[in-house]
């Protein structure tokens, strides 16, 4: 009898369905789906490629840096005090800044691998394979260099954003704000020596599938969680471990060492230098109306903080999140002074304020991230304060929206004609009237007090204060008995270059 | 509630059943499957695209399955080639009675034949198509396809030409064995 495999195929697909009803698998993988869904996305919209999707401060205004906005190039002009800087590409091609982490997305085009930076809708990295142990990689449309090979036969490389990328032949890219370190692993045929990066050892052995793990009483078994045990090592880490049932053998995982590693710091990681160190140009985008290349006498804080884009570079130091008082120009910046306790537009604003129980956080993190410890890991305090944000400027076509993405497709694409927008919200202490703690946007990773989310892109955003251990004194003050303030940014940069706002809002928090 | 969240909910209740069953024809086995479904709809709705109805999703999250499958069998054969420590598994030799239908006699060939096989005759891709999804060149989906199509023949007793003009592939399917 002659047959169809491709009805064979079609034929064990319908009766394989039919002992399955999507009701039950709803309910069996949806709560799971729906949290990680959440959670990368709300990494996605804050900028933010770390796991718990923690976004705080002033993660593009404080440092008065927009990330991907494209402008005419200016050379390396730097701007008057009291404007802001947005990073360009250069006009000869190259990195460009990036003021986020680039989200782990990668496509195949063949033998190139690319990684997608989701908040600009782009390819930030191709990796390509040139041939067996030799990877070649282009930033951005900069010049190819080739990684070199580590003994464990991955490469290891810097992206753009400052991240690292670690190419494993055969496997998914990865990117991480963390480099993740192999343990080693001895056997002398019926038990496992596992050592990390740090020398920290522990001896293991399996029987029964059951992993049995040396301790200072003797071997003690382990209990796997999901088929995976956590071996304590010596210093105190863990090393995730699995029994491979196949052959009776073990798998270990790599270990993390945690945000302490460096090119300089890992000679073995060293790598061909780019052949060409692209300079980025710098646009000014002057505050109106009543900006001025002349540093302001008094702290008189700019009476509209909505700017534009300034053709002309100005030949002064860039601003930053600690500013000369005279020159703060948003309250993002150490002496700012507010002229009134509440100000916002139908363009940009925060819409509400609000101390908040521990039950309510809780029910709100749980609800957003899936799991309180996802982004908050010690316990809820009894009140903290939830800052909405909202405005007109983030309506209508924003990233992501308009994206046509196909998993899988050789040829992906991509809107790269969607607008790219940004958006912070942070918390200022106030004295006197003017800012006199700060939360140090160069840190965003370090910042735990602090945690900000949003569904997606374009829409409205919120964050959490949990508490104040993020506050950092201005230059000469000694915050103490201070006004808080919220504090939030938007901004939004067209595809030819044209940048609408940043518009600022703050709100004086009363309370609890 | 998030735009997405609807539309994934319809995704997984009017076609995550048949979304399943395509994951186990790749997988061969129900809890790797359903790991490969996870994936597919957390990769496919966390990029922010507006899905406007439920077979756009779905095509999105088909779609991204074999790649998700293969990505998988990747990084767990870089993990096993990186860190196993003990002896050789067995030799895996088809048990012929076991060998009851097609899903069966998929399961005995190497995942990325496998893959290769359900992309070319499930899916009706071409040659380079299944590359391009796969990211393999399409010298190596020749030589899976050749060698998996030669094994389910054996298998199944069947003639399979998977280098024929047809999208789908005659095989003779023995009278006890067949799936229908």
């Amino acid at each position: 009898m002659m047959d169809d495999l491709r009805d064979l195929m079609r034929d064990a697909v319908t009766a394989d369905a039919a002992v399955t009803t999507g009701g039950e698998l709803a309910a069996a993988m949806g709560g799971t789906v729906r949290s990680r869904v959440r959670r990368r996305r709300a990494a996605r919209a804050a900028g933010v490629g770390s796991l718990a999707a923690v976004s705080v401060g002033a993660v593009a205004f404080g440092a008065v840096r927009l990330p991907g906005a494209v402008s005419a190039p200016m050379g390396a002009g730097d701007c008057t005090p009291g404007t802001v800087a947005v990073s360009g590409a250069p006009a000869s091609g190259g990195v460009t800044p990036t003021a986020h982490p680039i989200d782990v997305s990668s496509d195949r085009e063949s033998e190139t691998w690319l990684l997608y930076d989701d908040v600009r809708e782009e390819v930030a990295l191709e990796v390509t394979e040139v041939r067996e142990g030799v990877i070649e990689v282009t930033e951005a449309g900069g010049e190819p260099y080739r990684p070199q090979q580590r003994a464990t036969g991955d490469y290891v490389f810097e992206s753009p954003s400052g991240g690292w990328v670690i190419y494993s032949p055969g496997a998914d890219p990865a990117l991480d704000w963390t480099l993740e370190v192999p343990v080693m692993v001895q056997d002398d045929g019926e038990r496992y020596q596992l050592s990390s990066a740090t020398g920290a050892t522990v001896t293991v052995f399996v029987e029964d599938g059951q992993l049995f793990v040396n301790e200072p009483g003797g071997f003690s078994g382990l209990r796997a969680r999901d088929g995976v045990y956590s071996v304590p090592l010596s210093d105190g880490s863990e090393v995730s471990v699995e029994v491979d049932a196949e052959s009776g053998g073990i798998v270990v995982m790599s270990t993390p060492d945690v945000g302490t590693m460096s090119i300089a710091d890992h000679a073995e990681l060293s790598f061909a230098t780019p052949t060409a160190t692209p300079q980025p140009t710098v646009t000014c985008i002057t505050p109106e109306p009543t900006a001025t290349a002349t540093p302001r006498p008094t702290r008189e804080p700019s009476a509209d903080p909505s700017a534009s884009v300034s053709p002309t570079p100005a030949p002064t130091a860039e601003p930053s999140a600690e500013a000369d008082p005279a020159t703060a120009s948003s309250p993002y910046q150490c002496g700012f002074e507010f002229p009134e306790p509440e100000r916002g537009s139908e363009q940009w604003g925060i819409t509400r304020v609000a101390w908040l129980s521990a039950d309510e956080t809780v029910r709100q993190l749980r609800d957003s991230f899936g799991d309180v410890d996802a982004v908050w890991d010690d316990e809820v305090p009894s009140r903290v304060l939830r800052i909405d944000v909202d405005g007109t400027l983030l309506t209508g076509d924003v990233p992501g929206e308009s994206g046509t993405f196909e998993p899988g497709a050789s040829g992906s694409q991509l809107s790269r004609h969607a607008p790219f927008e940004s958006t912070s919200i942070s918390v200022v202490a106030v004295q006197r009237g003017e800012v006199v703690a700060t939360i140090d946007p160069k840190y965003p990773e370090r910042q735990k007090g602090l945690i900000a989310d949003r569904d997606e892109p374009g829409a409205a955003a919120h964050a959490w204060l949990f508490d104040l251990r993020d506050l950092t004194d201005c230059p000469g003050e000694d915050a103490d008995g201070f006004d808080l303030y919220a504090v939030s940014a938007a901004a939004a940069v067209a595809p030819d270059g044209t940048v609408t706002g940043p518009f600022y809002a703050w709100k004086l928090v009363e309370g609890p | 509630m998030a735009r997405w969240e609807p539309v994934l909910d319809a995704v997984m209740r009017e076609r995550g059943a048949r979304l399943l069953a395509y994951a186990r024809l790749l997988t061969g086995e129900d809890a790797e499957a359903q790991d490969v479904l996870q994936d597919a709809l957390v990769r496919s709705f966390s990029r922010g695209r507006a899905f406007d109805d439920v077979n756009r999703a779905e095509a999105y999250v088909r779609r991204a399955i074999p790649t998700v499958f293969i990505d998988r069998m990747r990084k767990r054969d870089a993990g096993l080639r990186a860190h196993r420590r003990t002896r050789d598994p067995e030799p895996h030799a088809p048990d012929t009675a076991a060998v009851l239908d097609v899903r069966a006699a998929l399961a005995t060939l190497p995942p990325r034949e496998r893959a290769c096989m359900v992309l070319r005759f499930y899916d009706d891709l071409t040659v380079p198509a299944v590359a391009a999804r796969l990211g393999l060149a399409e010298g190596t989906v020749k030589r899976y396809l050749a060698d998996a199509s030669a094994r389910m023949a054996a298998m199944l007793d069947a003639h399979a030409d998977w280098d024929g003009d047809q999208t789908s592939v005659p095989v003779e399917a023995p009278a006890l064995k067949g799936a229908r």
